[in-house]
């Protein structure tokens, strides 16, 4: 039983990890994009946007592998 | 070959409107009753005839149960207990119709984004209201990781809101991505067996029944993996680190 815990505890982080850096990543252009058009500051938020997204994204997979099972 | 997208497009079966709001009645409506019926009727027959020791449904269904209550516990502490009824229903309804999907002729509701985002935004939704009334405005401090340095909070809080808005974006995308995913490479797989000559239609059709037997694997795994995120949001709602 405690080995197949940690296959699905395993096969949980493996589906979580790539698509949590993408949506990261998506969401700051997103949300960068959108205060661009409404400030009328393009490209520069866009650009900050994408940057603060990577790193939500590499920040949140950092912490998802260093929690302790 | 017919577009293999063309499975996953709803039209109405019973036009009908409320207040100029569409509400007719699709194939994925018809689907989540039948999903939410099959869930019924799984539990009715589970505690029809209540034994100490179970047997065969009942513990089946005891076995799940239990699994769930475990989970919620260990995410969320003792006050899991609470969300027990509400991530036990998630899971069951999101498992039964991942599983009805893979019926031939079926459809899968869970391939509908309209479907798991509104899922992904209960649970998030919840997992907010459930913040803020147990910890009040101190819930905001959910923005700001424990033992973060002050001068790096200008940089820590944007972060964090994108990692909280990607949140539900997440529970959703996956869900729906891996069932329309594996939807589509069925049907490409069977469209091929259709249309090649007998000599050379097997080799498709032993991929069709490969991949049929994946996806049944993929249904229960996302059901789990779906339940699982929202008992961890949940969860960090209320330990608020």
């Amino acid at each position: 039983m405690a080995e197949d815990d940690a296959f699905r505890k395993g096969l949980a982080l493996a589906s979580r990890v790539g698509l949590e850096l993408v949506a990261a990543t998506v969401i700051g252009a997103g949300l960068g994009y959108a205060l661009d058009r409404w400030l009328g500051t393009r490209p520069w938020l866009l650009v900050v946007g994408v940057v603060l997204g990577a790193a939500a994204g590499f920040f949140g997979i950092y912490r998802l592998v260093n929690t302790p099972p | 070959m017919e577009n293999p997208l063309e499975h996953f497009e709803l039209h109405p079966l019973i036009p009908l409107s409320l207040f100029g709001i569409d509400i007719s009645i699709n194939k994925a409506v018809v689907m989540m009753w039948i999903a939410s019926g099959l869930v019924l009727l799984f539990f009715s027959v589970a505690t029809k005839r209540r034994s100490l020791v179970p047997r065969r449904v009942q513990n089946l269904a005891e076995m799940a149960v239990e699994f769930l209550r475990g989970l919620v516990v260990e995410n969320m502490g003792p006050l899991g207990h609470k969300f027990f009824p509400f991530i036990a229903t998630l899971f069951f309804f999101v498992l039964f119709a991942n599983l009805l999907g893979l019926i031939p002729g079926a459809y899968t509701v869970t391939s509908q984004l309209m479907v798991t985002g509104f899922f992904a935004l209960v649970v998030y939704g919840l997992s907010l209201v459930v913040g803020f009334a147990l910890h009040g405005l101190h819930f905001f401090t959910i923005l700001a990781p424990a033992g973060t340095p002050g001068w790096l909070l200008p940089l820590m809080v944007p972060i964090e809101i994108i990692s909280q808005l990607a949140r539900p974006v997440t529970l959703a995308v996956r869900l729906f991505a891996n069932m329309t995913a594996g939807h589509i490479i069925l049907i490409v797989l069977f469209s091929l067996m259709m249309t090649a000559p007998v000599y050379i239609g097997w080799m498709p059709f032993g991929f069709t029944v490969a991949i049929y037997g994946l996806e049944l694997f993929v249904a229960f795994i996302q059901a789990y993996i779906f339940t699982i995120l929202a008992c961890v949001y949940l969860g960090d709602a209320v330990k608020l680190h």
